[in-house]
């Protein structure tokens, strides 16, 4: 079970970042209220197969925080991965501070003395999770973003990379 | 402090498993100790290096293994300015701590335009065919992690760039966590990350100690023809911080 996490972002970097992740499909893209949550997220859907994706505001992942990224990663977060592999848009900071140390089982104290990933906009995340909440730490990546930077994007095959 | 962490190539222990994980006992061969890099390994170390070239790195400490070092090589070759390896025991993998490495005057011909040297300081740390004073159990290995973090931040001032070279448990399990600040408490998992060969990582520490993840288990690298200018990281688009890079 896959769970990608974008970081909303401008039009160009939403672009590219829904270029790069044409490459993976995906059963469903949700995103936050945030400003930009929605804009990038059908940056997302515009190179997906739009009649087998599903495309939703979820409310359990609008206005992140620690509490809220804990209860995400309870029902909301099973329900979804049932689906198959499902794509998350949702601000970087909302990321960085509380979505992405959660699902690494970062502990509230270490939240709360600065421990974070870092705010970047555009990134792509992904992390297979396994039953009972568990990470898969051997496939899972934290924003990636070479994707905003090359010239011909359309090189960039896969985000994780075997040894082929 | 910008932290860098790289895990090592493909080495010939990897090989075999079609998921790339070294820890399979099917697939692990300890018939040799110290395996070196695959051909593909070493192209992946190129990659590596190629995409770190625009970071000016301060110093490059390196673990005792033979794939740490020709991991570092891919990277040093690359390098405009800093063409020196440290040496640290302390970087080597878990459950490798009896092994300290090959001894600089027979490794040093084997890398041409790379100087290695043990580690200057005289710290636990130790420096190439040292055993790490550490033994092979989880809460050894945290140690390790921590004792190594302490001596990297009392070492270097907070600009500084650096880059450890390090294999998939220890640096993904141990060391990020450490680098992040987080103790035994902070996580309930066993692991934290585990890396894949060549993935890049990047922490900022912070003075007080606590870390932020720029980026985990990056091998985006790996993947583009050569003809890309795989350099550097695009900050810019991030506005996040840019630590002597290119963008």
């Amino acid at each position: 079970m896959k769970l990608y996490i974008i970081t909303d972002c401008d039009a160009p970097a939403a672009d590219r970042t829904g270029r790069q992740m044409s490459r993976i499909k995906l059963d469903g893209v949700f995103y936050s209220s945030s400003r930009r949550g929605k804009a990038t997220a059908e940056s997302i859907l515009k190179y997906q197969n739009a009649d087998n994706c599903r495309f939703e505001l979820l409310e359990s992942i609008c206005s992140l925080d620690g509490e809220k990224a804990e209860a995400f990663m309870g029902a909301p977060a099973e329900s979804l991965l049932s689906m198959g592999t499902v794509a998350l848009v949702v601000p970087a900071e909302d990321f960085g501070q509380h979505l992405g140390p959660k699902i690494m089982h970062v502990s509230d104290r270490a939240l709360s003395e600065g421990v974070q990933f870092a705010a970047a906009e555009g990134t792509i995340s992904m992390f297979e999770l396994k039953k009972g909440e568990q990470v898969d730490s051997s496939n899972s990546f934290v924003n990636a973003s070479l994707h905003l930077k090359v010239s011909d994007i359309e090189a960039i095959k896969d985000l994780r990379l075997s040894c082929e | 402090m910008y932290v860098y962490v790289i895990r090592h190539g493909q080495s010939r222990a990897n090989v075999g498993d079609p998921e790339n994980h070294p820890f399979l006992p099917a697939v692990r061969d300890y018939e040799e100790k110290d395996p070196s890099l695959t051909d593909l390994g070493r192209k992946q170390a190129d990659l590596a290096g190629r995409r770190l070239s625009g970071i000016d790195f301060d110093a490059i400490l390196c673990g005792p293994l033979h794939r740490h070092l020709e991991t570092a090589y891919g990277v040093v070759r690359h390098q405009k300015r800093n063409k020196e390896i440290e040496i640290l025991s302390d970087l080597t993998e878990t459950g490798d701590e009896g092994y300290g490495g090959l001894p600089i005057e027979i490794s040093q011909p084997l890398f041409p335009g790379m100087k290695i040297i043990p580690c200057s300081d005289p710290s636990p740390t130790g420096g190439p065919g040292v055993i790490p004073e550490c033994d092979a159990n989880p809460v050894a290995f945290r140690l390790r992690g921590r004792r190594l973090v302490n001596y990297i931040r009392e070492r270097f001032s907070s600009d500084s760039s650096i880059l450890l070279v390090t294999s998939c448990n220890f640096g993904g399990g141990i060391l990020m966590p450490a680098l992040l600040g987080l103790t035994d408490r902070d996580i309930d998992t066993g692991k934290f990350f585990e890396f894949n060969n060549t993935a890049i990582s990047m922490v900022h520490v912070k003075d007080d100690g606590r870390g932020t993840a720029a980026f985990v288990n990056d091998v985006t690298h790996l993947i583009l023809p050569d003809s890309e200018n795989i350099e550097g990281y695009p900050f810019s688009y991030l506005g996040y911080f840019a630590p002597g890079g290119n963008n």
